[in-house]
């Protein structure tokens, strides 16, 4: 009993370990190929339970998911010999896991290969692309033709490469110094004219204003001459044409008028004693009480 | 699981375990049929391991033997336990965030400060909010997606989006179309990279100058601030000057309007006083003359101070100060 017992169980367990064998898992994030001793036989892409001969066959497994490739900061040289730090970083993917297989083994060392032949093309790239362009324009171009130029040479280890991009582009740390001067006088430029344009405006508005203030007034008081003028005009007119009547009566009517507007509480008068006009004025013994002879 | 039960190798001493057991508990005499009871045992163990629960806002992705099979939404589920089945549970329901350019309260210059459009340096703090909208791909089509890639994908696009603008714009009119611009291109660049992320909002935190450069920044704000007052005081002047120069024009014209009223009305009331006297005067000629001469100086005289009736033959000189004393008669 004991002996079978143990026989049946040594059986189960070699049928058990020999199935494990022939079987491996694909993982929805792998590729796999398998290799009898050592030389690849077939791949496998679809993710599940796949099947192999036990013991000889080797399965190695891949990434299949998108591979980052992220290089390290470069200062490159662009085509008006202007430094930039430039990063970036590249996708890719296995499409081709046995040619990748054969030339590079495994991811790091693919990824380090890959960041290499995308360095050299963009350091080649951006020496002839003007600064400016980098920075401002041309920056998707130029990651199309870094793509096009480093894909075919990356696909040689079965990885498409599907994105270039530059992460950063970056003055470099030793002339930031020199471009916050820059941008200090931009700035000092800019202010300065803010408080020209004030002044202008100031003066602009506040002569316009006395000029305006001077020509309101100014028209005012000629107008209001014109009107005084008129006035006068009018009354001398109607005066002389009433006077006109009879000009000596005027005379004497304004005559009297003046003597009384003219004398007052202050005014001393001499009359010649043979004057007719006492005469007809004044009684002969009213004049022995003047002061005078 | 199995591979953890491996003892039962050594049988002869299980079955010793199992005959100790047995004087206790009355378990079937039969060893292998007792065996094949345990086995059993153990696989509905295993098998009520593969229970699990998705939270609310949760999604499961199970997969058999490595291969996709289906999600799971919330509630009570049963899958394939390890190492048929796996599964990932994830928040997808959660909105994530990711800081470019700071952690909390802490500035990361190196994120922080980029090139613009115009050759300058600018500060700038990006918040990006995303969601995953396709779980098998945010799961199974790229690496580390929600963090190396999100992080990659943000920089990219801000410092592509920032650089095609000048700084001024940034700063102030182009807020907006920083943030929409910088979201649309993180998404094509996450769709293309399969992830299965959603951006649903880009904010721009803070935008400034970079440190170095604030006062120079600041100084053309007040500039501008000084301008703004300044405009405001003209207009203030021409506000005050020109009511003032209107009411003064009016007060002129209004005066000569008065006056040229006045003036007329008096002349005319002179005029038509002349004719009444004339008139009776043409009636009465040497009387009324003699009377309107008498009449006025018998007004006139008597306010005089003095009069001084003498010889036309003489000079009379008067002290100024008292004009009452004669000082001195010149006899020619």
């Amino acid at each position: 009993m004991k002996r079978s017992y143990t026989a049946i169980l040594i059986i189960i367990l070699i049928i058990f370990f020999v199935g494990i064998q022939s079987m491996f898992i694909v993982d929805e994030t792998n590729t796999a190929i398998v290799t009898r001793f050592g030389e690849p036989i077939k791949t496998s892409t679809n993710p599940g339970l796949n099947f192999k001969l036990p013991f000889v066959d080797q399965v190695r497994k891949f990434e299949k998911r998108l591979l980052i490739f992220d290089a390290p900061p470069d200062s490159l040289l662009t085509s008006d010999k202007k430094r930039l730090v430039i990063d970036i970083y590249a996708r890719g993917k296995i499409v081709d896991p046995l040619l990748f297989f054969k030339t590079t083994r495994n991811e790091s060392l693919a990824a380090s290969r890959a960041i290499d032949i995308i360095s050299s093309e963009l350091r080649r790239e951006i020496a002839s692309d003007l600064q400016v362009e980098i920075i401002k324009t041309n920056r998707e171009q130029i990651m199309n033709k870094v793509k096009q130029q480093a894909g075919p040479k990356i696909r040689e280890f079965g990885i498409d490469l599907i994105d270039v991009r530059i992460k950063r582009a970056d003055f470099p740390e030793e002339i930031a110094e020199s471009i916050y001067g820059r941008m200090q006088a931009e700035r000092k430029r800019k202010a300065d004219k803010e408080r020209a344009e004030a002044a202008e405006v100031d003066l602009t508005v506040r002569s316009e204003v006395d000029k305006d203030a001077s020509i309101i007034k100014a028209k005012a008081d000629k107008e209001a001459k014109i009107i005084i003028g008129n006035a006068e005009a009018t009354a001398i007119k109607i005066l002389s044409e009433a006077h006109g009547r009879d000009p000596e009566f005027y005379r004497f009517l304004r005559q009297l008028e003046t003597y009384e507007n003219s004398f007052n509480a202050n005014t001393t008068i001499i009359i010649p004693k043979d004057s007719n006009i006492l005469d007809s004025l004044f009684g002969a013994n009213k004049f022995s009480s003047m002061p005078s002879k | 699981m199995f591979d953890n039960k491996e003892p039962e190798f050594n049988f002869s001493k299980l079955s010793n375990i199992l005959n100790n057991i047995r004087k206790y508990i009355p378990l079937p005499k039969n060893n292998f049929f007792f065996l094949i009871i345990v086995i059993l045992f153990l696989i509905g163990l295993w098998g009520s391991s593969g229970i699990f629960t998705v939270q609310p806002g949760e999604q499961a992705a199970l997969r058999l033997f490595g291969k996709f099979n289906s999600l799971a939404g919330p509630g009570l589920h049963w899958f394939f336990p390890s190492p048929i089945g796996d599964k990932d549970i994830v928040a997808t329901d959660t909105i994530r965030r990711l800081e470019l350019g700071f952690r909390g309260d802490k500035v990361v210059p190196s994120e922080a400060l980029m090139i613009t459009g115009d050759e300058n340096i600018v500060d700038a703090q990006l918040l990006v909010q995303f969601d995953i909208k396709d779980l098998k791909k945010f799961l199974y089509k790229a690496i580390d997606p929600g963090e190396k890639t999100m992080m990659d994908v943000a920089e990219t696009a801000l410092r592509q989006v920032v650089g095609s603008k000048p700084i001024d714009d940034v700063l102030t009119t182009e807020k907006e179309a920083v943030q929409s611009e910088t979201k649309i291109l993180m998404q094509s660049l996450l769709d293309n990279y399969d992830t299965g992320i959603r951006v649903r909002e880009v904010k721009l935190q803070n935008v400034q100058p970079p440190a170095q450069v604030q006062d120079a920044f600041d100084d053309v704000v007040r500039a501008r601030e000084d301008k703004a007052k300044i405009i405001n005081l003209a207009d203030a002047y021409r506000e005050d000057i020109l009511p003032k120069a209107r009411g003064y024009a009016a007060k002129v014209i209004q005066d000569a309007k008065a006056y040229e009223a006045v003036r007329i009305a008096a002349s005319q009331g002179e005029a038509d006083k002349f004719n009444s006297i004339l008139k009776e005067y043409n009636l009465q000629k040497e009387t009324t003359e003699s009377r309107l001469y008498l009449e006025t100086i018998e007004r006139v005289l008597p306010k005089l101070k003095q009069i001084i009736i003498g010889d036309p033959n003489k000079i009379y000189i008067f002290n100024s100060d008292n004009v009452k004393q004669v000082i001195g008669t010149l006899e020619d």
